[in-house]
């Protein structure tokens, strides 16, 4: 059986997801569990904790659904990408007018916009070819 | 930039339009940016359960980068993600949780 092995976290504990949930595992290291089958990780089986576990993830952006909010404080987005949000929008305007060549030119002028736009914070993430 | 402000850009070029189909565009449009580029990260607090293995993520969730759990000092700490759980030999799955031995 699993034991609290909080005092140490990242000795013990371990996690894997799946497309929807997280699993959380604490190594066992009980000798005397009454199970047949062991292994090196079980289901954490301690007492409960409150706020024990904190999970940091990338998010989609919060949802626009009243006038007033901002799309940086509200949304989370970038204020250098709202005029991408507006390109976006005319895009899509005009393709449902039929007019796709001015569709088009927004959705080109959108897709560079979100291409180009330096978002990556922590670092350069791009491979570096040398020249031969 | 407010959802006002974007929407009277939009008007000024395409008249009166209804609010709520504005509101849908907005949302489309982050929804798209969003599946592009991956800057907006958040932290979701719960409780560690004692025999729960699963705990659901947020919709909103695209994927995970961290995982901490509280320390016996009330600090969180940083757990390493398991390489190979397609080896677990036990998958405690939400129905069996409470039998766990």
């Amino acid at each position: 059986m699993a034991t609290n092995k909080r005092t140490y976290p990242n000795t013990y504990f371990t996690w894997y997801n799946d497309d929807n949930r997280v699993a959380i595992l604490t190594e066992d290291t009980t000798a005397t569990s009454g199970e047949r089958t062991t292994e090196k990780y079980d289901t954490y089986q301690g007492d409960d904790v409150t706020n024990g576990l904190r999970i940091t993830y990338h998010s989609k952006y919060e949802t626009i659904d009243a006038q007033t909010e901002d799309l940086k404080t509200t949304g989370g987005l970038d204020s250098g990408l709202h005029p991408a949000v507006v390109c976006y929008i005319k895009g899509r305007m005009f393709e449902d007018a039929g007019d796709i060549q001015r569709a088009q030119y927004f959705r080109a002028m959108y897709d560079k916009m979100v291409k180009q736009y330096p978002l990556r914070k922590t670092g350069v993430r791009h491979l570096a070819v040398p020249r031969l | 930039m407010t959802a006002k402000n974007i929407i009277e850009q939009i008007e000024k070029l395409f008249g009166r339009q209804s609010e709520q189909y504005m509101f849908q565009l907005i949302n489309d449009a982050l929804d798209d940016i969003a599946s592009h580029k991956r800057n907006y990260t958040v932290s979701a607090i719960t409780d560690l359960e004692e025999k729960k293995r699963w705990y659901e993520l947020s919709d909103n969730t695209i994927d995970i980068t961290k995982v901490e759990i509280l320390d016996t000092n009330s600090r969180y700490v940083m757990v390493p993600k398991l390489a190979d759980p397609h080896r677990l030999l036990r998958e405690d799955t939400d129905e069996t949780d409470d039998s766990l031995t």
